[in-house]
């Protein structure tokens, strides 16, 4: 169980990126972490890895503040950048090097993800392998390491269609009740279906999360003619898209784009 | 409310789709369904929106449970199921297609014809 | 320090050690031998007469050092997730760094002394070892041995610059200080309170004090360092 207690963080130059951000990531849950472009969603997934310190606020792994870098807290969260390097190494040895550091490790697991996304295990440089590979292989191998935390920053990048829906089959596949996972994406179709909550930064660094269950059963979404009484609409082909308060107890499925652009543009919470 | 299209909400396209299983028979009476976890990696779908759906199965007593073996098709699921179809067929698409003959001037009798010079095939 | 686990420090160091140059381990020998070798030609070159192989010596050193730093630039880029505490991190990289100090130091030996018996044929034919030899003052070693902590103090204090409240101040302040604890015995020894000798020693314990000194400095500015916050968004 994380927990962000007002958490703010800025720069330098007075710019406010997160501002008193609260949240709970539960265990067994997968949260969607959504924003626009340079809002600040990989400076907040740093700083749930500890690599960032809150400038107020703190955030908590397992009851321990994970700025302080405890071993016990580091073997539970593993972080994925959206960019990040790998050497001229092999698989193996990579593998060797950095698996022993994990008490929770699954060669099991790691051989099936392998297998699934047609990565050979012998493969003699992890520096030949493509942007998509390279993620694939990450991907993989921080899922085989079974930590309760698992921050993913653009994982999908570079992945072919067929690879992003393995990901989330893996994911589906070796994810264990007591292991969160946050996601964050620019393509909302990537995590649709298999995030359980959302997290939306908005452009002013205030952070919205909410889980999908419980904003099917206040809101509702649908195609109609008019937007009238809509809480939010855009317009589309059969006329408009509308997201309403639910006032029956029936619940439909809203598309994240939709709560997405409600979130940002305020109209909800 | 009529000019407001729904989709479904996808814990309750699941439950559709296991009563379309087993009313198609390929799930009898006493067979096991997919467990939560093998339907999530299938249809790519969060493991709390499979519990729900399973969930309400279990209420509906389409399905129930055997302890650490999984979920089993109940012997009564198809009458359940198609009660349940019919309900919402009388109480739901019924009155939505007498509307629609309405607005349209369809007749009662231009139905009946349809029905019995297709019933043929 | 609750629990200082060593055998994570030792599969940290063995994980940097493999990552930084055990990767192509011929081309590391290659390297290092070549590395040698210019160093014996510069030292030739810009030695005075018979001085050449002490200059060598010391260059060799400051090589072997120089090297090292990579450790503490790598655990900085790369390893700050790796589930170890922040002490057995740190006191690794200096494992590793004296490692690879040995090490470098042992192939300069062969090669280094290599290089000079052949030299030595063409003249006065003498088997010259590096280090080993007579005459060779270790002390200049031990007095040498300051300058790694010294090196990582000076990363980390510019890397945590806006995480102190008096930055310049502290930093200064303490370097003017430790410059004169280090010119202290050269200081009584000018002044002829103390001989040539126990100047010597003197100067070594201070080394090993300085040592002590930056390693406890660097440790404590090491915990509050935070990664550069880089624009991926």
């Amino acid at each position: 169980m994380t927990e962000l207690k007002d958490v703010w963080y800025w720069y330098e130059y007075g710019q406010t990126v997160i501002r008193d951000a609260s949240a709970a990531v539960g265990e067994g849950r997968i949260y969607g972490l959504l924003g626009l472009n340079g809002v600040g969603k990989s400076t907040l997934l740093k700083l749930m890895a500890g690599l960032l310190f809150p400038k107020k606020g703190e955030i908590l792994c397992g009851g321990e503040n994970v700025a302080d870098r405890k071993v016990e807290t580091l073997q539970e969260v593993v972080f994925m950048p959206a960019e990040f390097e790998l050497r001229n190494e092999s698989l193996e040895k990579f593998v060797s090097l950095n698996s022993v550091f994990y008490p929770r490790f699954s060669r099991a697991v790691l051989d099936d993800c392998l297998g699934e996304f047609g990565i050979d295990p012998q493969t003699p440089s992890l520096e030949q392998l493509s942007l998509g590979g390279r993620h694939k292989f990450m991907f993989s191998f921080l899922l085989s390491l079974g930590a309760r935390l698992m921050l993913l920053d653009e994982p999908l990048n570079g992945m072919d269609l067929p690879s992003r829906g393995m990901f989330r089959k893996l994911l589906m596949r070796h994810l264990r009740n007591d292991q969160s996972v946050v996601v964050s994406t620019h393509v909302m179709s990537d995590v649709d279906r298999i995030v359980s909550d959302l997290m939306v930064l908005r452009n002013d660094g205030t952070l919205f999360c909410g889980s999908v269950d419980e904003l099917s059963r206040r809101y509702s979404y649908g195609i109609s003619s008019s937007a009238e009484d809509a809480l939010y609409a855009e317009s589309c082909a059969g006329g408009y898209r509308v997201l309403r308060r639910n006032e029956d107890a029936c619940e439909s499925g809203i598309p994240t784009d939709m709560l997405f652009n409600a979130v940002i543009k305020g109209v909800i919470e | 409310m009529t000019d407001f299209r729904q989709d479904k909400a996808i814990y309750l396209q699941m439950y559709e789709g296991a009563c379309d299983d087993i009313l198609s028979g390929r799930y009898g009476p006493g067979d096991r369904i997919p467990s939560v976890r093998e339907l999530s990696e299938r249809l790519e779908v969060n493991t709390n929106t499979v519990v729900r759906a399973y969930d309400q199965l279990v209420r509906r007593g389409i399905v129930h449970t055997r302890r650490g073996m999984g979920y089993f098709v109940s012997e009564q699921a198809r009458e359940l199921i198609l009660a349940d179809r019919r309900r919402e067929f009388m109480d739901e698409r019924l009155p939505e297609l007498f509307r629609q003959m309405r607005l349209l001037g369809i007749s009662m009798e231009t139905v009946e014809e349809q029905w019995k010079g297709r019933s043929g095939k | 320090m609750k629990t200082f686990s060593f055998r994570r420090m030792m599969l940290f160091c063995r994980l940097q050690m493999v990552e930084m140059y055990g990767r192509n381990i011929r081309r590391t020998l290659r390297v290092a031998a070549a590395a040698v070798l210019v160093i014996c030609l510069f030292s030739l070159i810009f030695g005075e007469e018979g001085e050449s192989v002490s200059v060598a010596e010391r260059m060799m050193v400051v090589c072997s050092f120089v090297a090292s730093v990579g450790f503490f630039s790598d655990l900085v880029a790369y390893r700050m997730m790796v589930p170890a505490s922040p002490a057995e991190k740190y006191v690794s990289v200096f494992v590793s760094s004296l490692l690879l100090s040995v090490m470098f130091l042992a192939l300069s030996v062969l090669v280094g002394s290599a290089f000079f018996t052949l030299l030595s044929f063409f003249s006065e034919p003498s088997l010259t070892l590096l280090y080993f030899r007579e005459g060779y003052d270790a002390s200049g070693l031990v007095g040498a041995l300051f300058m790694l902590p010294l090196i990582i103090w000076i990363q980390l204090y510019f890397r945590s610059r806006s995480k102190l409240r008096h930055p310049k101040l502290v930093f200064f302040g303490q370097l003017a200080g430790l410059v004169c604890f280090m010119l202290f015995p050269t200081v009584l020894r000018a002044l002829g309170i103390m001989d040539k000798a126990s100047a010597r020693i003197a100067t070594a314990c201070v080394s090993l004090l300085l040592v002590l000194f930056f390693m406890i400095q660097s440790y404590r500015l090491f915990r509050k360092l935070e990664m550069d916050v880089k624009e991926n968004d």
